[in-house]
């Protein structure tokens, strides 16, 4: 009780607290507009939190983090068009409802429904962090690796129709952590005879480079149309949508569930719950044939689960150093930057940190909330952002940001490289969650791999003998084996229909 | 060549060329170490194998039109040839000039086909270079390039 406190007072400044209020924000615009998400919100905060305190800047990023995850669905509604691929799904009834001039319904709905999932989820996660991390403690170097190898393998076999591809995205997403200095030894790998190297690459020119730099430059060449769709007609004050809640609440504690679990799943996060809760809702609604005309339960269902996902991810982030998706692998890479190790021990060694980030969360949620509620007639404006402002300036801050933090121009160039890696990928239709996922993983994955085989003086089998390790080590064969295994007989079929 | 047997083809032959570059590493000195070699050499069977089913197999055939087109590949060379140039610029002159510069053109290349008064673009250019120069150096107490030949 007296960490929870304590982090209350950190947080509880005016500074911190109008910090949190911009971050939500800031998150609430770029997870509105379409094709900016919350991870480039964090891309381009990150550089600017170098200076502050890592509590106040770990709870702006949270922040950030909790408002892009809430802000896609006013794109869905307006326009049909999601902010965030977490929102899919609210399009099909959000925007049927916009079309029959319930628009002010539907973003109320919305509103309330990121509520209904953002806060319960974190308050979930802030009483199962601490107890997962009590067994998390437990585990040696051989359960790490087995854990870390897991995460990768589940975001490689979500990668359907290309789990080839997402082989090697987090294939190269290893190879970049295995420049520099290697763990346990300390030997020099692909330095290229520089010193420049010696401690891998600049965390964030690569993430700068993949998330933001290509992000922009893929917009211009490749000229996404995204200003061409507008919004027109008259949004109303925020109205409390009690009545459609009261005849919901199997719905909501449905797509709660789902979202929460979903999160909690490396790999898989929002973008997927909000799709499943839809799904749910659909098949066990007594008025099915009503979802996809605008029917409010299919505003409820994608809405609730996608911001339930956010409690769901943040208990492997917090008690497990364990990345759910590519925002909380960005966050996670923000917390490593600012040198704080997320883990079992983060509990031990920093309570009132880890409470801080809870409560921060939660300050979050509140903050959106309001903001939400403030300002629904402004809405529509967040979807006419001027692109020929946006970009340039988020492409400046980001490569300036890289340089504020490495103080290298070695680092700008190789944000500038990294650039035109996301470029390739995208190209080649590589996906980059697995990349992220195995860029934070990749050190982790490494050092508890040397560790488990020089304390078994060698013997291989301690990941079999071990269960814990042996289940993980298990569930990733599977994740990887069981979608090709359905791909193969998905086209076995389909020849002998042929 | 389809797409994916070009992809497939570069992850072949990044993966000898990891594996190669892997071989030469040295042993750990360490007494029970597995040694540097191993993930290095994952890395580069993951490359060789993904690389091989690519070339082989043609995954992911792609549907509808490709939208990287010859014009936006020229596009691609724009905008990277300007932020190279800038990176370049930053290098040698530092932050103000260069970010002003940039800030400028590459809101012109994002204005293009829009009414954007050029007076916008310039006082655009203006109070960003200005509000993150300040930001940084000022309020957080940040580095910024000064640039060799200034510095």
């Amino acid at each position: 009780m007296a960490d929870f406190l304590s982090a209350i007072q950190i947080l509880a400044n005016p500074m911190c607290l109008l910090l949190c209020l911009g971050g939500c924000l800031l998150g609430i615009i770029l997870g509105a507009i379409p094709g900016l998400s919350g991870s480039l919100a964090i891309t381009i905060i990150l550089p600017m939190t170098f200076g502050m305190d890592s509590n106040i800047a770990i709870a702006m990023l949270i922040s950030i983090w909790v408002g892009s995850c809430s802000g896609g669905f006013i794109g869905a509604i307006l326009l049909g068009i999601p902010g965030t691929p977490s929102s899919v799904a609210t399009c099909y009834d959000g925007h049927a409802m916009t079309k029959k001039g319930e628009v002010t319904r539907a973003l109320s709905i919305g509103t309330v429904s990121n509520f209904i999932g953002t806060l319960p989820s974190i308050i979930i996660a802030m009483i199962a962090c601490p107890i997962i991390s009590k067994f998390a403690v437990m585990m040696g170097p051989w359960e790490y690796f087995g854990l870390g190898m897991m995460a990768i393998a589940m975001v490689v076999g979500v990668s359907k129709g290309k789990m080839m591809k997402g082989m090697l995205s987090a294939g190269i997403g290893l190879l970049l952590t295995q420049v520099g200095l290697s763990p346990v030894s300390a030997t020099p790998r692909f330095q290229f005879g520089t010193t420049v190297l010696a401690g891998g690459f600049n965390m964030l020119a690569v993430v700068v480079g993949l998330f933001a730099g290509s992000m922009i430059f893929m917009d211009y060449a490749l000229n996404d149309d995204s200003e061409s769709k507008q919004f027109k007609g008259e949004i109303g004050s925020f109205k409390f949508p009690a009545a459609d809640f009261a005849a919901n609440i199997g719905n909501t504690v449905r797509s709660f569930l789902i979202g929460l679990g979903i999160g909690f799943l490396p790999g898989m996060g929002s973008g997927l719950s909000n799709v499943v809760a839809y799904a749910a809702a659909k098949n066990s609604s007594k008025r099915g044939e009503e979802f996809g005309t605008g029917c409010p339960d299919g505003i409820i269902a994608p809405e609730v689960a996608n911001n339930a996902s956010v409690g769901g991810a943040i208990i492997p982030m917090i008690s497990l150093g364990i990345p759910g998706d590519t925002t909380t692998a960005l966050l996670l890479a923000g917390l490593t930057i600012h040198g704080i190790e997320a883990g079992p021990l983060l509990q031990s060694y920093h309570p009132v940190f880890a409470n801080m980030i809870f409560i921060a969360a939660m300050f979050g949620a509140v903050f959106t909330l309001i903001v939400e509620i403030l300002g629904i007639r402004f809405f529509p404006y967040l979807l006419k952002a001027p692109y020929h402002y946006l970009y340039p300036a988020i492409l400046v801050l980001c490569f300036v940001g890289v340089y504020s933090n490495s103080h290298s121009m070695f680092a700008v160039f190789c944000a500038f490289g990294f650039t035109l890696l996301g470029i390739w990928m995208n190209y080649a239709d590589i996906p980059l969650t697995p990349f992220i996922l195995a860029y934070v993983l990749g050190s982790i994955l490494e050092s508890n791999f040397r560790k488990a085989i020089s304390y078994a003086r060698g013997d291989w089998t301690r990941f079999f003998t071990r269960p814990v390790s042996c289940i993980f080590i298990i569930v990733a064969v599977i994740s990887i084996v069981w979608p090709l295994w359905q791909d193969y007989k998905e086209k076995k079929s389909k020849k002998a229909e042929v | 060549m389809k797409k994916d047997r070009v992809t497939g083809l570069i992850a072949l032959v990044l993966g000898i060329i990891v594996m190669v570059m892997t071989i030469q590493l040295p042993k750990s000195t360490m007494r029970g170490d597995i040694g540097p070699k191993v993930f290095p050499g994952i890395c580069a069977a993951i490359f060789i194998i993904t690389g091989l089913y690519l070339i082989i197999k043609n995954e992911s055939a792609q549907k509808g039109t490709d939208p990287y087109t010859a014009e936006a590949l020229r596009r691609f060379a724009l905008i990277g040839g300007v932020v190279l140039v800038y990176i370049i610029a930053l290098n040698l002159i530092g932050f103000l000039v260069p970010t002003f510069v940039v800030l400028f053109v590459i809101s012109t290349l994002f204005a293009d086909g829009k009414d954007v008064a050029l007076y916008k673009r310039l006082i655009f250019a203006g109070i960003v270079t200005a509000v993150i120069f300040a930001a940084f150096t000022k309020v957080m107490a940040l580095p910024l390039p000064e640039g060799i030949l200034l510095g």
